[in-house]
């Protein structure tokens, strides 16, 4: 006997396929967005169907594509503004960026412990932030990430330093998770660190060259941090 | 770690590389899935032309809007190349409505494609293409029909019942039946 389970499996199976009309295609969409957020049934289902999918295509075969395809994107790729970001100097920013730190400094003084620890970053932070050959760069949360709306962040450094400076002002992450910087060195994310942030702010030091690095990616990790970068991109950067 | 898993960390690894803006992580996936895309997009539209604009199409959304894909969701494989077949499909559609096509699923079928002459591609990708074939090959006739004329063929599952003179219901049984197939026996070729 059919049940309604069953037409919705049907339901998902085709969408899964892209073999829906536009009408039974919104009614999917519908489905997904409604029920499979509660039906953990139905969710998995759903995704084994789309691994299905995922697969079936490669019995269609490989194919070389043409040269000229790969020379057009690679073209626009290469002209594409994209994602990265303009290492300029941004006055503006180290502005705020010290206003930030002056209140910053001012609630360290009511916590004797790590006081002097952190105020000897801070004052590391603030000789690179006013070196004459500086770069603070602007960083930009991950589209989508829970943190869009709140955070602000900075790095800054010398070039030839050989440190580079996370400013960060983060909402704290759940009790059993904490932030986790990672670098891109060779193509390969090396993990710096992790960070839980103090009132909201945090002045991360990383031992590393610029030069040598060509990523930054902070990341929402278990509390005991990651092998490697999980999917909760909070910020991304490139230099 | 198992190399399916390492391929698909590899995968992850570039993928994270590409949300920072990395061209080289960018060309690496190309020369990673672009025969897989180019001949899926291919089989699906049944011209060059209309393929190259796919695979093309398909590459810059990826480099434009990577955060698209969710690792927490699947591999990274299963969806770039079902963003590929979505994209085929939907051309295809748009093509059928300018002119009319006869009912059948474009040739290069998995049994006469050669994959290895022509292309240059990575052999666990191969293997993973050989395990595919293999499963859909088991598949009972009515229902391995249902899901390529769906699946290569870019058909509705109502014009399939509408061209096979059979009920909608019937195509969608078929077709239910099929994936789960496919989905035992793919997981019992994994473990």
């Amino acid at each position: 006997m059919r049940t309604d389970h069953e037409s919705v499996q049907e339901l998902l199976g085709a969408y899964a396929l892209h073999a829906l009309d536009a009408k039974e295609g919104e009614r999917a969409e519908r489905l997904v967005a409604s029920h499979l957020p509660e039906c953990s049934e139905c969710r998995e289902d759903f995704e084994a169907f789309q691994a299905v999918s995922g697969e079936l295509a490669l019995a269609a075969g490989g194919r070389r594509p043409p040269r000229i395809l790969g020379a057009r994107l690679r073209r626009e790729v290469k002209s594409s503004r994209g994602r990265r970001l303009a290492s300029a100097v941004l006055s503006a920013v180290a502005v705020l960026i010290l206003i930030a730190l002056a209140g910053w400094s001012a609630h360290l003084s009511t916590r004797v412990s790590d006081a002097e620890a952190r105020q000897a970053k801070t004052r590391e932070f603030l000789a690179t932030v006013s070196h004459p050959l500086s770069h603070v760069v602007p960083l930009a949360t991950a589209r989508q990430s829970s943190v869009e709306a709140e955070a602000q962040l900075a790095a800054t450094y010398v070039p030839g330093a050989g440190t580079l400076y996370l400013f960060v002002s983060l909402p704290a992450p759940r009790s059993d998770r904490v932030y986790q910087v990672w670098v891109l060195r060779d193509g390969r994310f090396e993990s710096a660190g992790t960070f839980r942030p103090d009132r909201g702010q945090v002045i991360f030091k990383i031992n590393a060259d610029v030069d040598e690095i060509t990523g930054l990616l902070v990341t929402v990790e278990p509390t005991e941090g990651s092998p490697s970068p999980s999917a909760e991109h909070v910020v991304t950067a490139s230099f | 770690m198992d190399p399916r898993e390492r391929e698909d960390q590899r995968d992850d690894d570039l993928h994270h590389r590409l949300a920072l803006g990395d061209r080289q992580a960018f060309e690496e996936l190309y020369r990673r899935y672009s025969p897989a895309a180019f001949g899926l997009a291919y089989r699906v539209t049944g011209q060059e032309l209309l393929a190259q604009d796919v695979v093309h199409d398909s590459f810059l959304a990826l480099w434009k809007a990577p955060e698209a894909f969710d690792p927490a969701r699947g591999t990274f494989r299963t969806f770039f190349l079902s963003l590929v077949h979505h994209r085929a499909v939907d051309t295809v559609r748009r093509e059928e409505r300018l002119r009319r096509r006869s009912l059948r699923v474009n040739p290069g079928g998995p049994e006469d494609e050669d994959v290895t002459e022509d292309v240059v591609e990575d052999a666990w990708l191969q293997d993973r293409r050989a395990r595919v074939v293999a499963a859909l090959g088991c598949l009972p006739r009515e229902q391995r029909e249902v899901l390529e004329l769906a699946y290569f063929g870019g058909y509705t599952q109502a014009r399939i019942a509408e061209s096979l003179g059979i009920p909608l219901g019937t195509v969608k049984t078929r077709t239910l039946a099929a994936l789960r197939k496919l989905q035992g026996m793919l997981k019992e070729r994994d473990e």
